[in-house]
């Protein structure tokens, strides 16, 4: 039950008869005829049990994009219902208005349309409808939350896929499509075709060339079919927020930009995400299907406040992969949590494979280590630069190991990665 | 006053803080909820030490002595403390009361009350001052108090004060003589002439107007008394019979009930109307709608549509948490040997990166390499980078700056691009 504003104007018009004539009996009765007029409407109301509302299915859709969510709301009842409905998005959902007119006669049905704009990352939901089903008078409503349950699946927003042009450019370059070609120890054989003014002379086949009577050179191209497995860490120190995003989310970036262009190249590329467990993983696809695979993944992971247990995650790795392959491990360069759980158990991983980890920066530590000025400002620098040589120290710790470290800001990280990847692939040590 | 006021007592101030000293301003050391209770306890100190001031001050400054009109303690001339020590003197005791319920109290048969200008007392009071036993004296009464406790009189005007003779056959007013008359002017009122009132100090107009009237109501004597100079400091040492006249309207009975009425006291709870009695009936039917219509409203407002939606939030932890802690460690600490040690590791980090200088060389090896590259001395370099570490904030922010003008002239010296100044890595 609820009362509209008509109600209390309804008790304000009373003053007038208390005015004329005051005394307990216009006070009770002018009471008694507000309460009669409110009874009476609620009878009247129709009723909202008499209503069943149906969601249209809602796909999924990238972070920063809206999608439009459409019920339909149908009255089974023997009155008219009118009033009010909403639409109980969680708020992240970005529901700009909730709150739809409603006025369905009985035996119809009508839809309704909510915008969306979801603020946040992952599955926002929806469990029910509240319709408020106003009287005839206007002055009381019947009011009821309808099961409606929906879920909009939000998609990261990979907004790092404008780096990949120029990445699969220089990838075409190496890919033999071009003259230029110099055979490393991880390409294979390619072609022979005919020596044009530019090639290498080193490339010239002479055998080939001798059989032919026309000078002939070998192309290269790179291997394919190597293996590239994503490590998606998503422990405690993913959480950490860079500006407005953790930094998960910016890994995420970097991870599908490296998968774009891994899978485009030929090669096949796995995900996984863990802390303590594993928390998702995408295997064995392919093709085109990769990146929505990856994202459908990747959608409702968070970062927990857990501390990564490295010995699971590597001995997850080391069961997916038997041949070599390059292993990408996505985890912020937090000196402490890495000193005490990777670098004990990285060994395991860099006698078989390519190890690289790459750690999302933050610009501001920086910014904070150049600050000066006063004591307050040299104190903050000091503790920056504290925590810079730590990194630095386990950066080292690291390579000494046998893994390559990148180190880059958010916006920075994604085509770092890829570049490395491609300098990986030209030198053929995949 | 209010100098005393805001100086904390002494006494006060050491009871309340507590013994570790003059510290309570929040040395970084104490944590704060213990820091606030101390300067609660402080300022209620301090209260309460201000208070007893100003008590102590105000008891001592308190003259033994009042002021007002015709108070038995004043010595101004207003004031009747002259009459009162008089009567004290002769073994009359005289007790001030403020209130006709204190005078219902201390009145009785061997003691003479006295009614200091009754105005404007209620009914109720005025029946309270009439039940007294004893002799009544009013002074200077109005009307209301003329009417209910000595009906034989009646108010007649008022004429200039003068000295006059008594000019009745009252004897002990007689004896005392020509008196300060005048003043309030009383006629004896039909019907009572016949009774014993007697009218003295007659007006100079006509012999029927006087400024004193003896009569009897209830069994006892009320005297009603026009002129209050009578009883007043200034008048009581003039050569005629003033005095006389006052020891003997008040000195008949062992004891005086000297009643100053006191404006506050107030009435009957019948006389004064409350708010609900003066607003119109309308307007408080009104009101109690106006109520009504304040809970519907809330009512109608207070209704949710629908539950609340449950929104998982995600944890918010910001990157530079640990970083910030850590300075502000430092800055607690004062750790400046630390804070210039991690300084100059890694300015020198980075400057031995610039040089191609291998990262296990020493710091002097650097330092002399850097000295050698930016063209500043090396001692200065070296009491930069390798020199004590500062004891103070200034020593502190030198040093920085002296690190930072380092870097920029290596910087500026050698061809080599390098990282940021800022990092000492820089993405690799």
């Amino acid at each position: 039950m609820a009362l509209t504003g008509r109600v209390p104007l309804l008790a304000l018009a009373g003053v007038v008869p208390l005015w004329l004539a005051p005394g307990w009996a216009t006070f009770v009765g002018w009471a008694l005829l507000v309460l009669l007029a409110v009874v009476a409407d609620l009878l009247l109301a129709g009723s909202p049990k008499a209503l069943t509302v149906e969601r249209e299915p809602l796909g999924s859709l990238r972070l920063g994009s809206g999608a439009q969510a459409s019920f339909v709301v149908t009255n089974r009842g023997p009155r008219r219902v009118r009033g009010v409905v909403r639409d109980a998005w969680q708020p992240s959902a970005g529901a700009a208005d909730q709150r739809h007119r409603l006025d369905v006669p009985a035996g119809q049905r009508r839809r309704f349309t909510t915008r969306l704009v979801p603020t946040r990352r992952g599955d926002r939901l929806v469990e029910h409808a509240v319709v408020r089903s106003v009287g005839p008078l206007g002055l009381a409503a019947r009011q009821r939350a309808l099961p409606a349950p929906g879920r909009l699946r939000v998609l990261p927003p990979f907004t790092s896929r404008k780096h990949l042009p120029s990445r699969l450019a220089r990838l075409r370059e190496l890919d033999g499509k071009a003259a230029v070609q110099v055979r490393g120890q991880g390409t294979e054989f390619d072609s022979l075709r005919d020596y044009v003014d530019g090639d290498d002379v080193r490339s010239i086949d002479w055998r080939a060339t001798a059989r032919r009577q026309q000078v002939v050179v070998r192309t290269w191209r790179p291997e394919r079919d190597r293996r590239v497995l994503i490590v998606l860490d998503t422990s405690r120190t993913s959480a950490a927020r860079i500006g407005d995003a953790p930094r998960l989310d910016a890994a995420m970036d970097a991870a599908l930009l490296l998968a774009a262009l891994a899978s485009r190249a030929g090669d096949r590329v796995d995900l996984l995400a863990a802390d303590r467990r594993v928390r998702a993983r995408v295997e064995g696809v392919t093709g085109g299907g990769l990146l929505p695979a990856l994202v459908e993944a990747m959608a409702p992971l968070d970062a927990d406040l857990v501390e990564a247990d490295w010995t699971v995650v590597v001995g997850a790795v080391r069961q997916r992969l038997t041949q070599r392959a390059l292993v990408v491990l996505l985890t912020p360069l937090e000196a402490a949590a890495l000193e005490e759980g990777l670098l004990p158990v990285v060994q395991q991983l860099t006698r078989h494979h390519q190890v690289g980890l790459a750690s999302v920066a933050d610009p501001q530590v920086a910014e904070q280590a150049a600050a000066r000025g006063d004591a307050y400002a040299v104190f903050g620098a000091a503790a920056a630069q504290r925590s810079q040589l730590d990194r630095l120290a386990v950066t080292a710790e690291l390579t000494r190991a046998g893994v390559d470290v990148l180190d880059a800001p958010p916006e920075s990280l994604p085509p770092a990665l890829a570049d490395h990847y491609l300098a990986l692939k030209a030198a053929g040590r995949l | 006053m209010t100098v005393v006021a805001g100086r904390p007592g002494p006494a006060d101030l050491t009871s309340a803080t507590p013994a570790d000293g003059p510290a309570a301003g929040g040395s970084p050391g104490r944590p704060p909820g213990r820091d606030r209770r101390t300067r609660v306890l402080l300022w209620g100190g301090a209260a309460a030490g201000a208070l007893v001031l100003v008590g102590l001050v105000g008891a001592l400054t308190t003259p033994r002595t009042t002021s007002g009109d015709l108070e038995p303690t004043s010595a101004s001339p207003d004031g009747a403390r002259a009459v009162a020590q008089i009567l004290q003197r002769q073994g009359i005791a005289v007790e001030t009361v403020r209130t006709t319920t204190q005078v219902a109290e201390r009145s009785s048969a061997l003691r003479t009350t006295v009614v200091v200008h009754p105005v404007l007392r209620g009914p109720e009071q005025l029946d309270r001052v009439a039940a007294t036993p004893g002799p009544l004296v009013l002074v200077d009464p109005d009307l209301p108090a003329l009417e209910r406790l000595a009906p034989f009189a009646e108010a007649a005007g008022v004429t200039d004060a003068r000295a006059a003779e008594p000019a009745c056959s009252q004897p002990s007013v007689t004896a005392a003589g020509s008196a300060r008359a005048g003043g309030s002017l009383y006629r004896l009122a039909d019907g009572a002439r016949q009774a014993s009132a007697v009218l003295c100090y007659p007006a100079p107009g006509g012999s029927d107007r006087g400024s004193l009237v003896l009569g009897t109501e209830n069994g006892r004597t009320v005297v009603v008394l026009g002129q209050a100079d009578v009883l007043r400091n200034s008048h009581l040492a003039d050569a005629d019979g003033t005095a006389a006249l006052a020891l003997r309207l008040l000195g008949t009975r062992a004891g005086v009930v000297w009643y100053v009425p006191d404006p506050a006291e107030l009435s009957t709870s019948q006389e004064a109307p409350t708010l609900s009695e003066l607003v119109p009936r309308g307007v408080r039917f009104v009101v109690w709608q106006l109520a009504l219509v304040a809970v519907l409203a809330m009512l109608w407002r207070g209704r949710r549509l629908g539950r609340l939606v449950t929104e998982p939030l995600p944890v918010v932890v910001r990157s530079t948490e640990t970083q910030e802690g850590r300075a502000r460690l430092y800055r607690r600490a004062k750790a400046y040997g630390r804070a210039s040690a991690t300084l100059r590791t890694a300015a020198l980090r980075r400057l031995a990166r610039r040089l191609d200088v291998p990262a296990d060389a020493s710091p002097a090896t650097v330092v002399a390499l850097a000295a050698q590259a930016s063209g500043l001395g090396q001692t200065a370099l070296t009491a930069t980078f390798l020199g004590p570490a500062p004891t103070d904030d200034r020593g502190l922010v030198r040093l920085a700056d002296e690190i930072a003008a380092a870097e920029a002239a290596v910087t500026a010296t050698s061809s080599r691009p390098g990282p940021a100044p800022g990092s000492p890595g820089g993405a690799r």
